[in-house]
This record gives structure tokens, C-alpha cells and sequence, in this order.
């Protein structure tokens, strides 16, 4: 899903610099100020939340993870922000006003708080990993064994 | 929709969190992140209280860098235009004229300008000593040695047409210095020159204060602030000022009105996001666009038309009442002639009896028309599509103030027919049959016959705002030029008459022999007052005019002028027609000069063209011609014969 996302928002850099080699105005005129910001801020949280997914999944191997429910919950969050904090920022940009986004704009603060979940779940899990094993004598491993 | 969408989020999250977490820990887990989420967004989206429209005049002033944060486009549009820059402190950033020791000689009198790190200087003659010297009664050729007094110059007024520089004197005062810097030409001018008046001896005859008259529409929300008052002939004048303004020039809230109110409550989320989703107008801050063709004319009206201030509207520190929305007549009475103007200001501010009436009016022809610029909405207010503003039409019909060009800051396409054609869409297809001028030719352009360039301010001429038709009879009752004859220069009124009737139906009048011999831009120039004349003049520099009219005629008519007339700018604009046949048969001729040297400068332009190819006078019957060079001095004699030239100053 990952390499999809970062082909998905990689065209859509692509398409932007289309936009700028055509000089097309409803992208680079002063008026849309606004969708052109909120383009390139969908363009450039999509390809790095890929790039997260990406990551994610060539690391998911190097966690102990004790809960696979965790797992998968990390996982469905991540790909939930990669798709509505770009796609947030790009609706936003359609229809808006002279300062202010539209309605779209509403999915961004849906997808971080969504994002700061999943990055929660994995520093945890990060963190929990680090410690010694219960076989090495960690009163709460032993405790985590014992469920 | 969006709620719709995030409905659908949620329950997607919701159901992720319970297959990753099992039916309890998932729920729960799920649930709080969407009860978060659903409720700071059922908060962004709950109904505001939005207010009804109300007056803001106690609302206080934020500026224009505060409106920049919210609107960046209309800022920046704003922030290209002439009115931003109406005043400015002086600046390297903000001066356009040449202060590199730069030296303009008016009548033997020399003013230098000059530079010193970031301030600019004005040393030219000292007040007292030229007033003293004009008092004399001789010319300024004969005042000997000038007294020189050197000037900082701190403000600027204009950066479009002219840009005028200021001192500033220990009393607070602002006043205008004798010279300032012509855009159009590049270069320093007298201001006795500049506006339409006739020579003087006073070389500081045309310094006014700012802090009287011009800080009022140049400026956004200005309270003038008297500190003292003395007796001047008679009347209780300022003494000094602590002029304030809630921002130099014509800032955002000239039009919209004070934003402090619009500021505070639209950092509020919500409430932009409810005024965005319903299309409701703010009631916190003035869209012209939004307000009746009346009210939205009087925003600009308020600066663009002639007024005389409701003294019983007005507090003691002078601050001006209006603000945009309101009815302008409430604070400002609008006048339709100087008389009229005079009369209104003796009751107003007790001052009796009313001062006399000068020669001639000012600022608008014997017809009503305004003469000049900055009375546009009365202009518009007398045309029959204004319908006393109850139509449809505004001043925003064809101008849009945040257009991309801001010269003349026209809408779309409203440089040419489509601006009649939104509301007379029946000539669209027939404009030949109407115009009877090929459709692509500026006869066929609606400007040129219902708005000509009748108007004359800041040493050039101007479309007047009185939407009309070309009468003849308007033309013999004010001595207006006529629509026909600004482009048909070398045409007699008779000629135009005799068109209008078989095109139109005209009712015809009886003209005498001249109006029928005579091209009527000549004979105005020979007979007519120097309001006319600026008018006509001016044409002769207009590019249809001139391919109408041909121009192998027009140096000797222009040389007369630049000799004759005794209005600098009527020379001036003269020149400038001569300056676009010839440019180096003008190099020498100061149109600010005497009468003497003026005569010698012009004879010697008059024996370059004598060497050049002849005109022949038979090809030009309506023109005075005696040779290339020269009108026929008996005609022209005879004609001068009824020449009325009384005094007249058009102080725009």
C-alpha cells in the first residue's frame, strides 16, 4: 500500500509541475493562493506518509511486538492519515475561499490526530521492545507472559 | 457532504480499531478517537450567530497589514494601486522624481533638487521674498536675484499622474513646495502650470496646505486637529495641526470600512467557515459589491465628488464622519456648481456673506456636466443610466477596484463596448447601423461619443462620467466641445449638426457664419474660455483625432496656442500635441516662459516649419491657414475680436 500511496502522490507532484510548466491559472494565480498551498501540502504529506508506510513495514520485523492487535491498529491508522491528511489538504484547495481552505481542509486535523495514534502506538512498542526480554528476568515481561 | 464524509471516517476508524483490538478494546479505543474528532468538528460546524448589518462608526481601525493576513489577492491588487499610493512619506522607495541635483528654472527663478542619503531636498524661492516681489507688480524675469530658501521634503501626494512634495512647518502644517515631478513627461514642473489657472506672477500662488483640504480624500479615516487658531482676512483659520490619519493613502478601509469588529470575530474558525458555507454577507465589515448601486456609489462618491461638509455631522477635531455603508448626504452635502458650493459653506461654517463668484466655474459647465476630475459621481449621477440610483447601475458596472491593471481600474472587458452592452445588448449586433463608423473603428467605440474626453484635470484631458448624447445644443448652451468635433478636429459644428440630423433626426439649430466656416476646434481655441480650450487642445494629442482629422493643419493652429494663450497649461498640452508631429520642433519652447520670450521661441519654430515641404490652405477650407506656419492674421484677428477669456482655476 505504501509503494501505491508514493506512486499516487509522486504523479501528483508531477501534475504540479505540469501546472507550473503551463503556467495554468486557476493553480498559479494570485487568487488561488490558497489552492496552490494546499496542493503542494497534500503533494509533499502524501509522498512522506508513504514513505512512512513504507518504512513502517520494512521495520515492523525489528519490533517485538507483544500485541499484534497493536500491530494491525498502527497500521490501519497510518494508512487512515496517509490518505486523509493529503486528501484533506487537496479538497481543501478545491472551492476555498481568498484565505481560508473549504470544508475539505477538515480531514487534516481527522488524519493527524489519527497519525499521532498510530506514531504513539509504534514509540511504544519501540520503547517496550528495547527492554529486556521476560527470559532475562524484566518483572514486566514476565507479568506480559504470564496473560 | 463533508459531514457526510466524516461520518464515514469515523466509522471506518471505529471498525479498524475493533477488528485490531477485539470487540471491547476496539470499541473503546475507536470510540474516543471518534468522539474527538466528531466533536471538534460538529464544533467547527455548529450555526454562528452572524449579526445583522449595522453601522461601524465606532468601530476602530486596523490597517491595511492586517487585511493582508486574510485576504493576500485583494491586498496585493490593492497594493499595485494608485490609491495606496495617494500619500506617502518620502522615501528613496516611494519618490519618483530625479533628486540628483536636478535644477528647474521658472521665469529666471531656479529651484534645486537634491538628495542626501535618505532625505530629499527643495531649495527654490524663498515665500516671503516672492510674495513681497509679486507685490511689486513686475514680472519675475525683473525680480533680480532670487532669495533661496532650501526645504526638506518628508511627504508626497500622488504617484499617478503627478507626484506633489511637502514640507512640513514647526506648526504641524504640510505644505505643497512650488514644484512637482510630472510622471507622464519625467520631469519637474511648476505647479502654477500644472493646474488649469492663468500666469501669475505668484510663484507660490498654488501652495496649499494638506492638512486643510487634501488630507480628506487622499487618506483613509483622517481627522484634521486643529491646535490653534488665529484671524486670516477675516475669517477663524488654523493655526497648526495634529493632523492624524488611520493610514496614509487609500488604504482597504477607505471602502470597507473600520475591520477591528471583522478582525476579532473571524479568528474565530467556525464563524469564517458558517459565512463560507451559507454565502451570508459579514455584517462586520462593507462590501461595496454587496451594498444597493446608490450606497456602493457613495463609497466612492465620498472621495469622487464635489461635497461641502454637514458642519452639524462633524466633531471638533474634524474627523470625518462617513463611514462606507452610509448615507454620504448625512455628513457631506454633494454641489453641482461653485456658486452653489460657496453658498453652502458660508451657512455651513457662518461665514457671510458667501465670497464673491468667480468669472467662471471650476468644476462644471454652465450645463451641470463636471468640468474636472474627482467629480466622476456626479458625472455618473446625471446620466440617464444612474436613474437617480434606483437602476441598477453603480459605479461598479464598469470599475473594479481590485483589478489586475490599475490604470483606470476597469473590469473585464470594460475598456470597450461591453461595458454598455451588459445592459444595451440590442446594438451588439447592429453597433454599424448605429454608429455609422466602421465596427472596428474608434467611431464605433461607445466611450467616444457618450463619454468623450471632456474633462480636464492634471495637465491632461479625461473622459467625462456623464453618460449622454452628443447634442449640439448642449454644445451651444455650455460651450462644451462636442463628442462629433474632439475627434472630427478639422470639422466644423455645422458639419457635426448636419450628421446628427440625418442619422438621428436631430432637431436642427441655427448656427452663425463662424460655426458653419469654421472647424470648431479652431474657433474655440481662438474664442472660447480656457476651460474649452484645455478640452479641445488636449484632443489634438488624441491618436483617433488625429487619424480623422489628418495634422498637416495642426502646427500653425498649435503654434498660435503655444504663443498666444495665457493659460500655461492650455501651452503645455499644446506642446505636448506639437511634441507628438514634431519632437525637436519643440525642444526650446518653455511654456512657462513670458509672453515676450514665448513669442520669439514659437517665431523660431514657426521659420523651421517654413522650410519644410508647404501646406496648401486650399485643402483646408474650416482652417484659418495663411501659409505652413501661420494662421491668416486678418481672420484670425476678426476672430479674436469675440473672445471670452475670463479668469478661471481648475484646482485638480
Amino acid at each position: 500500500m505504501g509503494w501505491l500511496l508514493l506512486l499516487l502522490f509522486l504523479s501528483l507532484g508531477a501534475v504540479l509541475e505540469t501546472l507550473h510548466g503551463f503556467k495554468v491559472g486557476f493553480y498559479l494565480d494570485p487568487a488561488h493562493r490558497v489552492r496552490r498551498e494546499m496542493w503542494t501540502l497534500a503533494h509533499a504529506h502524501g509522498t512522506l506518509l508513504a514513505l512512512v508506510q513504507i518504512a513502517f513495514a520494512c521495520g515492523v520485523q525489528r519490533f517485538a511486538w507483544r500485541s499484534p492487535g497493536r500491530l494491525r491498529l498502527a497500521s490501519f491508522l497510518l494508512l487512515d492519515a496517509a490518505v486523509l491528511l493529503p486528501g484533506g489538504f487537496f479538497l481543501g484547495g478545491i472551492g476555498h475561499a481568498e484565505g481560508d481552505p473549504s470544508y475539505g481542509v477538515l480531514l487534516v486535523p481527522v488524519g493527524a490526530t489519527l497519525l499521532l495514534v498510530a506514531v504513539a502506538l509504534i514509540v511504544l512498542e519501540a520503547w517496550r521492545s528495547s527492554r529486556p526480554t521476560p527470559e532475562a528476568g524484566h518483572p514486566s515481561a514476565s507479568k506480559e507472559s504470564k496473560r | 457532504m463533508v459531514p457526510l464524509l466524516a461520518l464515514g471516517v469515523l466509522v471506518i476508524v471505529l471498525v479498524q480499531c475493533v477488528r485490531a483490538l477485539g470487540w471491547r478494546n476496539g470499541t473503546l479505543t475507536g470510540g474516543i478517537l471518534a468522539s474527538l474528532t466528531a466533536s471538534a468538528s460538529v464544533w467547527l460546524l455548529l450555526p454562528r450567530e452572524i449579526g445583522e448589518p449595522g453601522s461601524l462608526a465606532r468601530v476602530p481601525y486596523v490597517t491595511s497589514e492586517t487585511c493582508f493576513k486574510c485576504h493576500p489577492h485583494h491586498y496585493e491588487t490593492w497594493h499595485r494601486s494608485f490609491h495606496r499610493t495617494m500619500t506617502q512619506e518620502a522615501t528613496p522607495e516611494t519618490v519618483r522624481g530625479d533628486f540628483n541635483n536636478q535644477v528647474l528654472v521658472v521665469r529666471g527663478i531656479p529651484t534645486t533638487l537634491t538628495r542626501e542619503g535618505n532625505r530629499f531636498y527643495m531649495e527654490t524661492a524663498d515665500p516671503t521674498w516672492a510674495r513681497r516681489m509679486a507685490d511689486t507688480g513686475k514680472p519675475p524675469e525683473e525680480w533680480g536675484p532670487a532669495e533661496l530658501r532650501r526645504f526638506e521634503v518628508v511627504r508626497l501626494v500622488g504617484s499617478h499622474w503627478f507626484q506633489e512634495c511637502m514640507y512640513r512647518d514647526e506648526a504641524g502644517r504640510y505644505w505643497r513646495l512650488p514644484v512637482s515631478y510630472h510622471i507622464a513627461s519625467q520631469r519637474w514642473v511648476h505647479t502654477n502650470g500644472a493646474f488649469l489657472a492663468p500666469d501669475t506672477n505668484d510663484f507660490w500662488e498654488k501652495s496649499t496646505i494638506w492638512n486643510e483640504s487634501c488630507v480628506y480624500c487622499h487618506n483613509t479615516k483622517p481627522s484634521k486637529r486643529p491646535t490653534g487658531w488665529t484671524m486670516l482676512k477675516g475669517q477663524r483659520t488654523p493655526s497648526g495641526y495634529d493632523t492624524q490619519v488611520a493610514e496614509l493613502g487609500i488604504a482597504c478601509e477607505a471602502c470597507h470600512g473600520p475591520g477591528e469588529l471583522h478582525v476579532r470575530v473571524n479568528s474565530e474558525p467556525g464563524r469564517r467557515f458558517m459565512l463560507q458555507r451559507t454565502g451570508r454577507p459579514d455584517p462586520t465589515v462593507i462590501n461595496p459589491s454587496r451594498l444597493s448601486p446608490q450606497r456602493a456609489s457613495e463609497v466612492c462618491g465620498h472621495c469622487h465628488a464635489s461635497t461641502v461638509p454637514r458642519a452639524s455631522a462633524w466633531d471638533e477635531q474634524h474627523t470625518d464622519p462617513y463611514t462606507p455603508g452610509d448615507d454620504l448626504e448625512r455628513f457631506l452635502f454633494v454641489f453641482w456648481s461653485e456658486a452653489e458650493q460657496r453658498q453652502l459653506y458660508a451657512e455651513q461654517f457662518r461665514r457671510s456673506p458667501p465670497p464673491p463668484p468667480e468669472p467662471l466655474d471650476g468644476r462644471f459647465w454652465p450645463d451641470g456636466t463636471p468640468l474636472t476630475t474627482a467629480v466622476e459621481f456626479q458625472g455618473m449621477a446625471m446620466s440617464a443610466c444612474y436613474q437617480n440610483g434606483q437602476g441598477q447601475m453603480s459605479c461598479l458596472t464598469c470599475h473594479l477596484l481590485h483589478a489586475e491593471d490599475p490604470n483606470f481600474q476597469l473590469g473585464k472587458q470594460k475598456a470597450g463596448n461591453e461595458a454598455c452592452l451588459q445592459c444595451h445588448a440590442e446594438y451588439r449586433e447592429h453597433i454599424e447601423a448605429h454608429t455609422h463608423h466602421r465596427a472596428d473603428s474608434p467611431g464605433s467605440l461607445c466611450y467616444n461619443c457618450h463619454m468623450p474626453y471632456q474633462a480636464y484635470s492634471l495637465l491632461a484631458v479625461h473622459r467625462t462620467h456623464r453618460i449622454h448624447s452628443p447634442l449640439v445644443r448642449d454644445s451651444l448652451v455650455s460651450g462644451k466641445p462636442h463628442a462629433c468635433n474632439l475627434c472630427h478636429l478639422d470639422k466644423t459644428l455645422a458639419w457635426t449638426q448636419q450628421h446628427l440630423v440625418r442619422w438621428y433626426g436631430h432637431q436642427p439649430l441655427e448656427l452663425n457664419e463662424e460655426q458653419a466656416t469654421v472647424a470648431a476646434s479652431v474657433l474655440h481655441l481662438l474664442q472660447a474660455d480656457a476651460r474649452s480650450r484645455a478640452v479641445y487642445v488636449g484632443a489634438y494629442a488624441w491618436e483617433p483625432a488625429r487619424q480623422a482629422s489628418g495634422t498637416a493643419w495642426m502646427p500653425p493652429v498649435l503654434l498660435d496656442v503655444m504663443a498666444r494663450d495665457r493659460f500655461p497649461a492650455v501651452r503645455y498640452l499644446a506642446e505636448k500635441a506639437l511634441a507628438t508631429l514634431d519632437k525637436g520642433l519643440v525642444r526650446d519652447y518653455d511654456y512657462m516662459a513670458g509672453p515676450e520670450q514665448r513669442a520669439a521661441q514659437v517665431e523660431a519654430m514657426r521659420l523651421r516649419l517654413a522650410a519644410a515641404p508647404g501646406l496648401d490652405p486650399q485643402n483646408h477650407p474650416t482652417i484659418p491657414l495663411a501659409s505652413a506656419c501661420r494662421l491668416d492674421p486678418v481672420r484670425i484677428t476678426e476672430l479674436l475680436r469675440r473672445r471670452t477669456d475670463p479668469d478661471v482655476s481648475i484646482h485638480e
